[in-house]
């Protein structure tokens, strides 16, 4: 069997964060992970693609063109990305990677995330995701996972039953007719219930695990706000082409022009009238505020981009993918809190 | 104690008015004077409707079952004072039906207008109907173009049904053939002893948002009220009918044939439950408070009548999902199982979450469907009622069509009424 | 959007007109907007009027900011 293995800087025990902007390397070797995984398929012969977090997230269309052509020069038997258990940016770029290279060559992929990494959502529904334990320390299960389906998928099979290959279901909702109206089925479901059965759901309500609350500003003089907006605030020429609803794209811009020139911004948002903000941006971006904070010293530093989205019918998956990548964003940044407004 | 008896329709047809051995024979002419013996009713095109005729009723309104009480009025507070209903004899016809088609005055637009979903009695649509395998009797009223006024016309149109539910029904009073069903009132029910079967309830939300989005209980819309309760024998006998043209909708059938009750006092029968009192609820509350206030009010009724379990139904758009999950988030803390019916609201591909509100104590819920998916239906031989050429779904209603799953009238039925449901993939 | 912040630690003060909708979301620190149109503004103040305004609703902001929380809290802003 023939695999081409995508890794990030640190997989590949190139380094951490430090190296998160190297580019794409191929070797003609099993590394890491991918050492694990060709064990696992019994022997298999293996060209390792390696790859910076930063510099795939910020390339993705060369790095996906890259990627594409190696692999239709090696013709593997599949492509496995990752896994990437909950890891942002990570996660991201293999489960992109896994929804367009099957498409481009013709050769199956498959990656791994865990439950709660914001791409699931995102790419479920085109990508072959094994579901995956919250860090490396599930690495060995993993693969185990993920060995026992690549054969699967290089004989070209369909995988009827995901859940029970390990897989998350495209989580897509698919209507049908059945024999039983639903109130029968309701009334089963609960005489079931009450003698003790167990009964299951026919739609299951997400799990919002809650995060822990995130820790106070211990020093607020000392501490640096970014603002993030949802209404959609944008320069007039709208340069990067944010859409007025159904957000895929965030954007950011200097708060410094949006002080000095608020008149150059305006909202996008399709959801609500943007008269009043139009107006005064600052009703929507408080920027002129915090801005004298700043310079009062009661908040140490105001980050000098602001970020934007345009929350109209967003559904959850991007809201969850934008917001990791901005979250992402903002710790690289070194900001310390958040003022968001959302519409 | 309520006797329903019920006449089995197995047959349709226009001809002089009369029920026997199962034939239904309706005298059109009769029937459309009866309509129109109304000055806001311009005029009415009345026919029947076979399943399996490639015939499409548009822009409909309500759906009616044929139904007669023997002494006193079959819809309290609209043919008769509003007396307390759910005792004595009510004799329906199963197997028929009275489906309305007709425009209503749109006033300003917006949310109040009246939808114009329609049935397809063959085909792709009929699949996914819960009313196309009915025998229908299609009324298409045509009102005085000059009524602007919203709730004058719909009153029109109701009291037009209400007139032919009851005079078509009254034809089945004296036959033979009829089953007896009996519905007891709560205190004709013994006293819950331990160990008996589990005490079961219905929480049964309804809608109220002005005219063209109400419900009616005994002739008075239900704009504020309270949670309440009421027999199962009252809500089968025609104490509630619907005002409700919004997306999502239960037609007055679904209020006079539940079929969530019709199972519940099935089960009673075989002793597997006990049916208490039905919870009635104004859902689709639009402040957080509103709802709060709704839901923990729903809560306190639940535990008063020491609910053990209760299944919760809705009506109406997003909001009344809210409604739904606060009232089982209460109940489920009480300590009472709870089982929800929704529909949803999956986006066409059905890869957008379900339902725009969750709590996660409602581990149990029935689908009724994604109504965002798409449909594609045939064009129809006949079409009853009238297109404008501007509806919702398209320009010619009655060509081929691709439209969401809730231009098929009540195929995610909010009671359960329907077949549709859907899965994960 | 404002959890995926919250979930990498960041404390995030978030304004909107919907707070149920966002307790229901799990953001744990809800400043109550001034409404959907204009949530940190008030176009019936005059210019000056409403940037002091807008400064006591931001002073709630860092307030809410500067507060341990357990669960979603709602800080309203008064005046």
């Amino acid at each position: 069997m023939k695999i081409v293995h995508y890794l990030n800087q640190f997989f590949a025990g190139i380094g951490g964060e430090e190296k998160a902007d190297v580019g794409l390397e191929a070797r003609a070797e099993a590394i890491g992970p991918a050492r694990l995984l060709a064990q696992k398929l019994g022997g298999a012969s293996v060209v390792t693609v390696i790859c910076g977090d930063n510099y795939a997230a910020e390339h993705l269309d060369a790095v996906t063109d890259e990627l594409a052509r190696l692999v239709a020069a090696e013709q593997p038997d599949a492509v496995v990305l990752g896994p990437a258990f909950n890891a942002g940016r990570y996660g991201l770029v293999c489960a992109a990677l896994a929804a367009e290279l099957p498409a481009r060559t013709g050769v199956p992929a498959i990656t791994g995330l865990y439950e709660e990494n914001a791409a699931l959502e995102l790419y479920r529904s085109r990508a072959l995701i094994a579901r995956t334990g919250k860090s490396a320390a599930n690495m060995a299960a993993a693969m185990e996972t993920i060995a026992r389906l690549v054969p699967r998928l290089a004989a070209g099979e369909c995988i009827e039953d995901p859940a029970a290959a390990g897989l998350y279901g495209s989580g897509g909702r698919r209507n049908q007719v059945v024999e039983r109206p639903a109130a029968d089925r309701a009334v089963d479901m609960l005489l079931g219930l009450l003698a003790g059965e167990e009964v299951g759901t026919e739609l299951a309500v997400p799990e919002f695990e809650p995060i822990a609350p995130p820790a106070p500003v211990p020093n607020l003089g000392r501490a640096k706000v970014a603002l993030v907006t949802e209404g959609g605030l944008v320069p007039h020429d709208n340069p990067d082409g944010l859409t007025t609803g159904w957000s895929e794209r965030w954007a950011s811009y200097p708060v410094e022009e949006l002080v000095g020139h608020p008149e150059r911004f305006q909202a996008i948002h399709g959801g609500y009238d943007t008269e009043h903000v139009n107006r005064s941006p600052f009703r929507l971006v408080p920027a002129d505020v915090v801005r004298e904070m700043v310079a009062e010293g009661r908040i140490g530093e105001l980050h000098d981009r602001y970020y934007v989205t345009a929350g109209m019918a967003t559904p959850v998956r991007n809201a969850r993918a934008m917001g990791a990548q901005i979250a992402d964003e903002l710790k690289r940044q070194g900001v310390d809190a958040v003022i968001l407004t959302a519409t | 104690m309520l006797t329903r008896t019920t006449h089995p329709v197995r047959e349709v047809a226009a001809g002089a008015a009369g029920y026997r051995d199962g034939r239904l024979s309706l005298d059109l002419d009769a029937l459309t004077a009866l309509v129109t013996d109304d000055p806001r009713i311009a005029a009415a095109h009345l026919a029947v409707v076979q399943p399996g005729e490639r015939t499409r009723v548009l822009n409909v309104l309500d759906v009616f079952d044929a139904r007669k009480k023997e002494d006193g009025p079959t819809y309290p507070g609209f043919d008769g004072p509003p007396v307390a209903a759910g005792s004595g004899r009510t004799h329906v016809l199963d197997g028929f039906q009275i489906v309305a088609s007709g425009l209503l005055p749109t006033g300003e637009g917006g949310l109040m207008v009246a939808r114009q979903a329609f049935i397809d009695y063959w085909g792709e649509g009929a699949r996914w109907s819960p009313f196309a395998a009915t025998p229908t009797l299609a009324v298409d009223v045509r009102l005085d173009p000059a009524i602007q006024d919203k709730a004058v016309a719909d009153d029109a149109v109701r009291r037009a049904l209400i007139r032919l539910s009851t005079a078509i029904g009254a034809l089945a009073v004296d036959a033979a053939d009829g089953a007896d069903e009996q519905v007891p009132a709560s205190w004709e029910r013994p006293s819950a002893a331990a160990g008996g079967p589990p005490r079961v309830a219905y929480v049964y939300q309804i809608q109220s948002q002005g005219a063209l989005l109400e419900t009616f209980l005994y002739g008075a819309d239900i704009a504020f009220m309270y949670p309440t309760l009421i027999e199962a024998a009252e809500l089968l006998d025609g104490a509630m009918v619907s005002g409700n043209h919004g997306l999502q909708t239960n037609p007055t059938v679904h209020h006079t044939s539940n079929p969530v009750l019709r199972r519940l006092l099935a089960e009673e029968r075989a002793g597997r439950l006990t049916l208490l009192p039905v919870v009635l609820m104004e859902g689709h509350h639009k402040s957080t408070p509103a709802k709060q206030r709704s839901a923990a009010h729903a809560v306190q009724l639940l535990r008063a009548l020491r609910a053990e379990g209760a299944v919760f139904t809705q009506e109406g758009g997003g909001m009344s999902i809210v409604d739904q999950m606060l009232t089982i988030e209460g109940a489920t803390a009480a300590g009472i199982r709870c089982v929800g019916i929704t529909y949803e609201m999956a986006g066409e591909q059905g890869a957008d979450t379900p339902l725009i509100y969750y709590s996660s104590a409602a581990r149990h819920l029935v689908s009724t469907g994604n109504r965002e998916e798409r449909v594609t239906v045939d064009a129809a031989e006949r079409v009853v009622g009238l297109d404008t050429g501007e509806s919702t779904f398209g320009a010619n209603l009655g060509g081929p069509l691709t439209v969401p799953l809730y231009a098929l009238y009540c195929s995610t039925s909010q009671v359960g009424g329907t077949r549709v449901r859907a899965v994960a993939v | 959007m404002a959890q995926e912040i919250e979930r990498a630690g960041i404390p995030t003060a978030v304004f909107t007109a919907l707070d149920t909708i966002a307790q229901s979301v799990g953001c744990y620190r809800i400043v109550r907007g001034a409404g959907v149109l204009h949530v940190t503004g008030n176009p019936a103040l005059t210019p000056p009027q409403e940037r002091a305004w807008r400064r006591r609703l931001i002073e709630r902001a860092l307030q809410a900011l500067q507060t341990p929380v357990e669960r979603p809290e709602v800080f309203a802003a008064g005046g």
